[in-house]
């Protein structure tokens, strides 16, 4: 019996775990990863892929394996109510912060590119207000708008790399294989620390409409993201070379720039705000759901919306608070991988891992077999 | 000491049954339910009493018979009969003949039989005991028969009132497609509709809504090829409610609409009988009020708002993203122009900016005072031309077009940009088929501007996501109300932003759950004859045009008894 009562398809569950992780994994990687890999950060998508895929397989054994429950429900069942609430609010409140961080990211972009007079908190409390009206619409609503508005994205991004292609120089691209195994390792656990952000569908996997299908969902995922991301990072290197991507804050947007089409249509980076605000605002939303949703199971409540207000505050605060300017939230991102590595891949393993023991303890059949 | 106390009533409970006691029918029950009496002058009497002498009244009483020894009254009232019928088929055979025949003479005791089964050659009469029930006929346009000594009444269906004939509709007006359009009598629509669905499973249901008008309320719908679930709800949304007078189909619409604060309209109305069949036909149900030319279908999606019926007459493809484009442009323009001109100018191509920058020069304005002010004087505009004397029309345009217009950039109040802006959002608003969709989108250009004016393009693509989540939590009878764009259903989209050919839609809308998916037998796509070369003529006489012959529609039995065949167009 779980709080969320709306259903959503297949389809929509994987738009909405996919935007999820592109939507700041578009801003930052490209440029943290040509810093790390320079021109052979494609090595990394790949071994960044093939990691996110196995990570996948145990989210969606999880989910498929307690088809009714959300992750906090069957910490629960698991771990006995007192650890089990305990990783369920570890779980909120991970994506409470890693929420305040990409709403900072985003505020961050908007007011440095876009309108740089205007300060941070207006669209600091823009983002959490939009987002507190989608959550609290609840997730078959922006699951919804989530399942236009992704692939649109997607499709506009795609054309404005497409765009620049007469731009790019690809020579940048050469010579491949040059950077030391540990480095392209180092690159790629950072990359997969943003695949790990995944672990999200594991809140809402029992809303799907019929959850025995839904396990493609992780190699689709892995999928649909190693494509977009290969894409963005061979754009952005082609453009600008390894070195000067490395330098760049925002990598992708300064690619939309260079856009222009027949002496007329110039100078439209601005578009792309649209596309940030769309997915950032869907991404956004996603977290601060899981997390309200985390935080009602915690305290058996019956309902999340209450909870929505007074986390959108937190949110709205902790965005401003988190970092003092954009080299900390780059600094930040240095450390990100073994923040979301231990704690996100650390719930998830674990309970996997308890998952398995007591399958094994019962003769490998659990109370909840499939 | 334990006490089993009573659970208080809440506040709300409490309001509730004070309301309710004040809520009193406004005619008391027991005269309603009233026996009619065996006197006939009592009976006249309690006529004239509940009507109060109103003047529409027409009570004739008349003695007839060999020895005009029987009294009989007739009751009616004025404007709603047929008087013509009413003496023709009612007076002149009891006036005229006083004998039936040799073994049935009129007398006191048999005369109300004699007078139901053999006098009285009207085809629709009822027969009542309670004064209500006769009420009711009476003001429905039944004549009131009564006969001295009978506990009875006749009510021979006399209607016939002055109604408007069957008009082209004004609203929703058309190049190809029939010409007719309902009208204010309910009957009368309800026989343009089943005149284009011959099947008896088109069923009619009537209601009575209404403490005070009574009004005759119908739903319509296919049975068998609608989800019997949407029609139980239908019934169940207007059964509960509960109010003094419907006049016009938009007052049950309040009542039934899903969400009840929403700008966005969360039911279909047309006022052409060729939309409510094709809604029908696709497992929709109508709902038909007296008196008024426009009606109600349910479930209705957005998409549905940028689809004419026209478009299934005339085949272009362009007229369905024509419209797409057109709501953005109402929707985003204004707010676009106000974005760029005072945050983004760079994005303008520099000989543009240059030229806007050259009209804005004197504009003592900011440019989302300015947009919003010419918006604001167009809705003033129209809002004027639609309520104003038709004969002063042209003024307004004069007025509008010239003074507001010229005059206002000429004395440097607005820029000529902002007045194409507007004229343009004016022109697409109206590009929208459904005229309350129409205003509801040009409703949200107002919020739209006042982002724009404050947070740039960042506000606009803030107040589309608004906008876009707010639409996809609103339902209609259960549909969510982007559907087919979300929840996605690509198969679709085939009639959303361009209209297939009839054959290609071979099936009903998904999530309206027709019990009866399949509309038409697949692969009718239409082929040239196959060229033989040896007996050409005869190919072409026997080849029909279709690849399979017409196989597929002969092998093809539809679900219902009565094939309708939609793919066809009326016949």
């Amino acid at each position: 019996m779980g709080i969320e009562q709306g259903k959503i398809s297949r389809r929509q569950a994987l738009f909405l775990v996919s935007n999820a992780i592109l939507a700041t994994m578009v801003l930052y990687v490209p440029a943290l990863l040509a810093q790390e890999t320079g021109q052979d950060a494609w090595v990394t998508v790949i071994l960044a892929g093939a990691g996110g895929v196995l990570y996948g397989a145990i989210v969606v054994f999880l989910g498929a394996r307690f088809p009714d429950k959300n992750l906090v429900e069957y910490s629960i069942e698991l771990l006995g109510p007192w650890a089990g609430r305990a990783v369920g609010m570890v779980f909120g409140l991970f994506f409470l912060y890693l929420n305040g961080v990409v709403i900072r990211e985003f505020s961050e972009l908007l007011v440095s590119l876009v309108m740089p007079e205007t300060p941070l908190v207006v669209f600091d409390i823009l983002i959490v207000s939009l987002a507190a009206y989608g959550v609290y619409l609840g997730l078959e609503v922006f699951a919804r708008v989530n399942e236009i508005l992704f692939p649109t994205a997607l499709f506009v991004g795609l054309g404005f790399i497409a765009l620049a292609i007469p731009e790019m120089e690809f020579y940048h691209l050469k010579p491949a294989l040059v950077h030391s195994f540990p480095a392209l390792l180092r690159g790629s656990v950072l990359l997969l620390s943003f695949y790990l952000e995944g672990t999200a569908l594991l809140m809402f996997y029992p809303a799907l409409r019929r959850p025995e299908e839904g396990k493609p969902i992780s190699y689709q995922v892995g999928f649909i993201l190693a494509i977009a991301i290969l894409v963005d990072i061979l754009g952005v290197i082609a453009m600008f070379g390894p070195e000067e991507a490395a330098r760049l804050i925002f990598p992708t947007f300064e690619l939309a720039k260079t856009v222009h089409l027949g002496g007329f249509v110039e100078r439209i980076e601005s578009l792309i705000v649209g596309i940030w605000i769309t997915m950032g605002g869907l991404k956004v939303m996603v977290f601060y759901y899981v997390s309200v949703l985390a935080f009602a199971e915690s305290w058996g409540l019956r309902d999340y919306r209450p909870l929505v207000l007074p986390t959108g505050m937190i949110l709205a605060a902790l965005a401003v608070l988190e970092f003092a300017d954009t080299n900390q939230i780059r600094t930040f991102f240095r450390c990100v991988p073994a923040f979301t590595v231990t704690v996100l891949g650390g719930i998830t393993v674990f309970l996997y891992l308890i998952t398995l023991i007591r399958a094994k303890r019962t003769g490998g059949k659990t109370d909840k077999d499939d | 000491m334990l006490r089993k106390v009573r659970k208080p009533l809440k506040p709300s409970e409490l309001k509730m049954r004070k309301i309710n006691a004040r809520l009193q029918e406004l005619q008391p029950k027991e005269v309603l339910e009233r026996p009619i009496s065996r006197d006939l002058d009592y009976n006249i009497k309690l006529m004239k009493d509940l009507f109060g002498n109103s003047s529409d009244l027409v009570v004739r009483e008349f003695h007839f018979g060999s020895d005009k020894e029987i009294r009989v009254a007739l009751v009616f009232i004025d404007g709603l009969v047929d008087k013509i019928s009413l003496s023709e088929a009612v007076l002149k055979p009891l006036l005229y003949r006083t004998i039936v025949d040799e073994e049935r003479r009129l007398l006191p005791g048999n005369a109300f039989e004699l007078i139901r089964d053999w006098l009285i050659t009207f085809a629709s009469t009822k027969e009542v005991d309670k004064v209500g029930d006769l009420l009711d006929l009476v003001l429905a346009g039944f004549a009131a028969f009564f006969v001295d000594g009978f506990e009875y009444a006749l009510a021979p269906e006399v209607k016939g009132w002055k109604d408007r004939s069957i008009e082209e509709p004004k609203t929703e007006s058309f190049i190809r497609g029939p010409r007719d359009g309902f009208t204010e009598t309910l009957r009368t629509n309800t026989a343009l509709i089943r005149r284009r669905i011959r099947t008896p499973r088109l069923r009619f249901e009537m209601y009575q809504v209404g403490r005070v008008t009574k009004t005759d309320i119908c739903v319509a719908y296919v049975d068998g090829l609608v989800n019997p679930a949407t029609v139980d709800e239908v019934k169940r949304r207007i059964e509960s409610i509960d109010t003094d007078s419907i006049l016009e189909s938009g007052y049950l619409e309040d009542f039934i609409k899903d969400n009840a604060w929403t700008p966005f309209t969360l039911l279909d109305r047309t006022e052409r009988p060729d939309k409510v069949a094709a809604a029908l036909v696709e497992g929709r149900v109508a709902i038909l009020v007296d008196n008024t030319p426009f009606v109600l279908i349910v479930p209705a999606v957005f998409t549905e708002f940028l689809q004419s019926a026209e478009d299934y007459y005339e085949w272009s493809e362009s007229a369905r993203s024509l419209r797409w484009l057109a709501i953005l442009i109402t929707l985003t323009l204004p707010s676009l122009y106000v974005a760029l001109t005072t945050f983004h100018q760079e994005m303008i191509p520099t000989g543009l900016a240059l030229s806007m920058a050259a009209g804005r020069e004197g504009v003592p304005f900011p440019a989302v005072m300015e947009a919003l002010m010419m918006e604001i004087t167009f809705d003033l505009l129209r809002e004027a031309g639609t309520r104003m004397p038709r004969s002063v029309g042209q003024t307004l345009g004069v007025v509008g077009a010239i003074v507001l217009g010229q005059a206002a950039v000429m004395a440097g109040i607005v820029s000529p940009f902002i007045v194409i802006v507007v004229a343009l959002t004016a022109v697409t608003s109206f590009l929208i088929p459904n005229y309350s969709a129409s205003l509801t989108i040009r409703l949200l250009r107002y919020p739209m501007l006042l982002l724009a004016g404050m947070f740039g393009l960042v506000g606009v693509f803030l107040g589309l996501m608004v906008i876009l989540l707010h639409m996809a939590s609103l339902r209609s009878f259960g549909v969510p109300y982007l559907y087919p764009i979300t929840p996605a259903v690509p198969a679709e989209w085939k009639d959303v932003f361009y209209r297939a050919p009839w054959w290609k839609m071979d099936l009903r809308p998904l999530l309206l759950r027709s019990p009866n998916r399949r509309r038409q037998a697949p692969g009718q796509r239409p082929e040239p004859p196959p060229v033989r070369p040896e007996r050409e003529t005869e190919a072409v006489v026997e080849g029909g045009g279709r690849k399979d012959g017409a196989g597929g529609n002969r092998n093809y039995t539809s679900g219902m008894e009565n094939k309708v065949n939609t793919g066809k167009g009326d016949d």
